[in-house]
């Protein structure tokens, strides 16, 4: 019996449908003197699985941590199954992971799990962002005190301003410290991550900071971000939380336009 | 981190448009620089995988940078899927061509493989059949990537696992068609030449001597690891997760004997070391190309 040769299109078709999926046949003719041999085409199933897997623990090692080797490595395998990469930019790999996760039954009673995720994904895209350089202090500073109150601030490229109702900051430290001792899940932390230099910060921030930082985000003044901050909780410090911003790098530069505006 | 990198948006400049120094170099990994940086060690060249750095800034950028400025660069594709049945991707293209305007390597390479089909990336290295069609797909592909990117690039043997039956080509004598129809150099990779070898029961003395090596402008060395096959046959996995072995640098000194010293590079990719460990792989490329290099005058001097 003689095997016609593949078109090239189909070869890569034949190959590529039984790299991820290990029920699907080895096309024939691919093998060893002809003959199949699973093993050898077993190395090349290996090679993707296990790659794109170490892609996945590499974007999400709090997650990993978390779940563990053989949780974390099941739900993996499913995302790769279900969405494998469409760009040889693997450093994009696993962006929609948090979603995959959030909706995944099995996970349903870890909701914590997405926030994490989430977090995980914004570190990622802080690490890769833009360069900027950071609002520094002495440029505050230098502000004429009539124009303070209506500044407004450009945000860096990297910052994510993250809201949880879990202990996020206990939960994105366990990349470093699990296994942690003493996670209270009902003790709902907020996190800001920023990246004054080339080295990605992750800042533990109140309430009221994320209500005031959220405003200024969104180009609210100064003064208006401090009203709304206040207006939450009477016991918000100004000082605190601008020293916040300054110390992370959450801002690039003032904008004094919306108070010679008015 | 250290304080040495932080001139992120000087101008490389010192080794603009030489070509690569016929000395041992390495595959560049983020956790040795600050080592790099603060030894100044004399490494010939650095090379880095393109994909690494298509992100927008950050500390992959300004290690890089900073790489650049004091070393020669070379780079290598992963992800252009020259042998896939596919069109070029253009996006990956455009961001590849981006990579390379804006740190000036002195060489630029990528494999012959396919790794991306009907949209998907499979993140691997794929073998291609040799068939006079595909043949035609990867010299299309070749052109059309040179044409973009204004230069030559350099194509890598592969090492492989499988066998197609439909293939109707010798693997070097397809290596050396896509070279002289294309215009593209060749990189040539001694562990792959091993691995394939053992893996498909051929000589891979003969493969070296039957090679066209007058097309070769760089050498890739690196380790494998052991593993057997469906009958319990020796297959040789191409890991790059230890030491190059004895056999592989036989095999590289029979290739500088036919060649001449090329630029060689030491990739360790997995299991990554100690720097100081890697870059002894290196010296011990230097000492090598350095005998040749010596070989090379005597005999001239004889003549």
């Amino acid at each position: 019996m003689t095997s016609l040769p593949l078109p090239h299109t189909l070869h890569n078709t034949a190959f590529s449908d039984a790299l991820l999926d290990p029920d699907t046949a080895i096309p024939s003719g691919v093998g060893k003197n002809g003959q199949a041999a699973p093993k050898r085409f077993g190395v090349y199933r290996n090679n993707v699985v296990v790659g794109l897997m170490d892609a996945l623990k590499s974007a999400y090692p709090s997650l990993l941590a978390i779940m563990g080797e053989e949780n974390f490595s099941r739900v993996a395998r499913n995302f790769i199954l279900a969405s494998p990469p469409r760009s040889p930019m693997m450093q994009v790999y696993g962006q929609a992971f948090p979603e995959f996760l959030r909706d995944f039954k099995p996970l349903a009673k870890s909701p914590f799990l997405f926030d994490v995720a989430i977090a995980e994904r914004c570190w990622l895209q802080a690490y890769h962002a833009p360069d900027a350089a950071i609002l520094e202090p002495q440029q505050l500073g230098a502000v004429d005190p009539d124009l303070v109150m209506g500044m407004t601030f450009k945000v860096h490229p990297a910052a994510h301003l993250i809201q949880s109702g879990f202990p996020l900051c206990d939960l994105f430290d366990a990349r470093n410290t699990w296994p942690c001792i003493g996670i209270d899940l009902a003790n709902p932390q907020d996190l800001l991550i920023t990246r004054p230099n080339y080295e990605c910060l992750t800042t533990r921030v109140t309430r009221p900071q994320v209500v005031f930082l959220h405003a200024l985000i969104n180009l609210r003044t100064l003064a208006e971000a401090i009203e709304t901050a206040s207006r939450g909780d009477e016991s918000f410090e100004p000082s605190m939380a601008i020293s916040v911003f300054l110390q992370t790098g959450l801002f690039t530069s003032i904008n004094l336009r919306a108070q010679q505006d008015t | 981190m250290t304080a040495t990198i932080l001139s992120a948006n000087l101008p490389p400049a010192k080794f603009d448009t030489l070509p690569l120094p016929q000395r041992g170099g390495a595959g560049l990994k983020s956790r040795h620089v600050d080592a790099i940086l603060e030894s100044g060690c004399d490494i010939g060249f650095f090379e880095v995988h393109a994909e690494n750095y298509m992100g927008a800034g950050g500390l992959p950028h300004a290690q890089l940078t900073a790489i650049r400025q004091n070393y020669p660069l070379s780079l290598h594709g992963v992800g252009m899927s020259i042998g896939g049945a596919d069109k070029i991707d253009m996006d990956h293209l455009k961001r590849f061509k981006a990579v390379m305007d804006r740190y000036q390597p002195s060489m630029v390479s990528e494999h012959l493989a396919w790794s991306t089909h009907d949209d998907v990336f499979y993140n691997d290295l794929l073998p291609v059949p040799y068939t006079d069609q595909t043949l035609e797909s990867v010299i299309n592909h070749v052109d059309q990537v040179q044409t973009f990117l204004g230069r030559q690039i350099l194509i890598e043997n592969p090492s492989t696992y499988v066998t197609f039956q439909q293939s109707t080509w010798i693997e070097f004598d397809f290596m050396g068609e896509i070279a002289r129809r294309s215009g593209c150099g060749l990189l040539f990779d001694v562990n792959n030449v091993f691995v394939s070898a053992t893996n498909h029961n051929y000589s891979p003395q003969d493969y070296i001597n039957a090679y066209p090596l007058h097309l070769v402008q760089q050498i890739h060395l690196a380790g494998y690891a052991t593993d057997s096959d469906d009958d319990g046959e020796t297959l040789l996995i191409d890991a790059h997760d230890r030491p190059v072995s004895e056999n592989v640098w036989d095999l590289y000194q029979l290739t500088l004997s036919r060649t001449g010293p090329l630029p060689s590079l030491i990739e360790w990719d997995n299991n990554v070391p100690e720097w100081e460990i890697l870059a002894e792989e290196v010296y011990r490329a230097d000492v090598l190309l350095r005998s040749f290099s010596d070989e090379k005058k005597t005999l001239r001097a004889i003549r």
